[in-house]
């Protein structure tokens, strides 16, 4: 450890342009890692509260037992996808049609007489709403099982506007993905070629070191462990760079979009994601210096590499 | 300690294949002192290069120190170059590191305490008469003062075998003399010394072994 940090001591004093280019570049990435991350929290966040909006309506046929619509509410009851499940029965539906429309066209239900044509329903809100893909898969697999309930004549849950947002929603999680890991892939070329780098310009105290007895994890091991220092002091950087330049902008924001209550609905990476953005640094660090420095140590144990 | 049986080392060439050792047979004592003598390009630095297990034999067996080199796993060499001090005519001293830091590489390598390392490396530089340049880095030094450096740095973990290729080669012959005195007080303590030359003055004033190498072979 302490000969680790006295190469790493003199790797900053020796090829200080070379570190920190690699240290501003890794910084730099980080901070778009965790530009990325930041948005797609935000804008889960801000799709989720639509998503929270979904409504099942579960419309029964004319003249349905009251046997059959009990044995229905328990079904629906035991999928536990919903928090609150309402009966309406074909009469509170007329009222809540009178309710509605009373104002516009007077004497509508009354025009009906007896023949009701509005259905018995129940009306379901999802316990969840739609926050992935997963959720809108359970929803439409207990439309579909719903369906073929004896007494349910027809079941709607806005089918359109769902599969559009739950598409949408899949493509938004995939293009972060794709890019996070395109960036993470960047990050390990980058902190790999540093330690190329750094083992060319250490080319003489490699040879003198094998010379003298040491092995190959002895020569590994402080680049390694400077790569490691390397990417948790970039994610460290980037997110304290990232924090400022949040903090300025969540300041302006949230004068100029005070109307969509902006301050309650972004907000800055949990804990639980800084501590994952270190971790992706630092182990991001470790692993492409590792991978770098053994692929080149090789070359040179000549006797080692027979 | 140190013994080749009819050693070959033939490298592939462009035309042809180059055999720059061939049949070695030969054997030192422990405690000896012998200087391995031949004009450039006889296979002197091959013969070294063997010795230090940077290379193996085309055919033939080479033993050092106990250890039959080929034999020897790739994670044994490490440990076999522990029991060797090698020093070089460049010197090839660490820039970036300062006398002291230079002279500790090898008991760093072996993972010695630091209290350790630092009453072995002070004593070593005492006897080298270079105390005072303990904190300079090696270009703040002379030729004379770098290669004692690099005997400094060979002997600090007291090796079996001392390995010196063309030690005096960059030195003139009054510094030449004082570092043969220095390999001669290592030898007295029971240090095998071995040292590759092709300074014909510098052998004949000593009497001691001389192996000639010409061509590959030794003569």
């Amino acid at each position: 450890m302490i000969e680790a940090m006295s190469r790493l001591a003199r790797s900053l004093r020796f090829q200080p342009m070379t570190q920190l280019t690699t240290f501003t570049v890794l910084v730099a990435s980080f901070v778009v890692l965790t530009a990325a991350i930041l948005l797609e929290q935000n804008f889960a966040s801000f799709l989720t509260h639509w998503g929270r909006e979904v409504k099942v309506d579960v419309y029964l046929r004319d003249g349905v037992t009251t046997d059959a619509t009990d044995t229905l509410k328990k079904t629906i009851e035991s999928s536990g996808l919903f928090s609150e499940i309402t009966y309406f029965s074909k009469d509170q539906a007329a009222a809540q049609l009178e309710k509605r429309l009373g104002r516009y066209l007077p004497g509508v239900i009354d025009d009906l007489g007896a023949d009701n044509p509005l259905p018995a329903s129940f009306e379901l809100k999802a316990q969840h709403g739609i926050v992935s893909q997963l959720d809108y898969e359970k929803i439409v697999r207990f439309v579909k099982s719903i369906k073929k309930q004896t007494g349910v004549d027809d079941v709607s849950y806005g089918q359109g506007w769902v599969e559009n947002y739950a598409s949408a929603l899949h493509v938004f999680s995939l293009s972060i993905g794709v890019f996070m890991l395109v960036l993470l892939a960047g990050c390990i070329f980058v902190i790999g070629n540093a330690t190329g780098n750094a083992i060319s310009h250490r080319r003489d105290e490699i040879e003198i070191m094998e010379l003298f007895g040491a092995t190959k994890d002895m020569i590994i091991g402080p680049f390694v462990f400077e790569g490691v220092i390397m990417g948790f002091a970039a994610s460290v950087m980037a997110l304290v760079l990232s924090y400022v330049f949040y903090k300025y902008q969540f300041d302006l924001l949230s004068q100029s979009l005070s109307f969509w209550n902006f301050q309650s609905a972004v907000k800055f990476l949990s804990l639980s994601r800084i501590a994952l953005i270190v971790t992706i640094g630092t182990s991001l660090g470790g692993v492409s210096a590792l991978l770098w420095a053994r692929r080149i140590a090789t070359g040179w144990a000549a006797a080692e590499a027979k | 300690m140190i013994e080749f049986s009819h050693a070959y080392k033939v490298y592939p060439g462009t035309a042809a294949p180059i055999h720059a050792l061939k049949d070695i047979n030969l054997k030192i004592e422990k405690g000896e002192f012998v200087f391995l003598t031949g004009p450039s390009g006889a296979g002197k630095t091959t013969l070294f290069r063997l010795l230090s297990a940077y290379d193996r034999p085309t055919s033939g067996r080479v033993c050092v120190s106990g250890f039959d080199l080929n034999e020897l796993k790739p994670k044994q060499v490490p440990f076999f170059r522990r029991h060797l001090g090698v020093v070089y005519q460049d010197f090839r001293l660490l820039k970036q590191r300062t006398i002291f830091e230079n002279v500790a590489l090898p008991l760093e390598v072996r993972r010695e305490k630091s209290r350790y390392i630092k009453l072995r490396v002070e004593d070593v530089l005492e006897q080298m008469r270079l105390s005072h340049k303990r904190d300079e880095f090696p270009s703040q030094l002379s030729g004379g003062e770098q290669q004692r450096v690099a005997i400094a740095r060979a002997l600090v973990h007291h090796p079996n075998v001392l390995l010196a290729d063309e030690p005096t080669g960059n030195l003139d012959p009054e510094l030449s003399r004082d570092i043969i005195a220095i390999f001669d007080k290592i030898n007295a303590q029971g240090t095998t010394v071995f040292i590759a030359t092709h300074d014909h003055e510098l052998v004949r004033s000593r009497a001691c072994r001389t192996i000639e190498i010409q061509g590959g072979a030794i003569v």
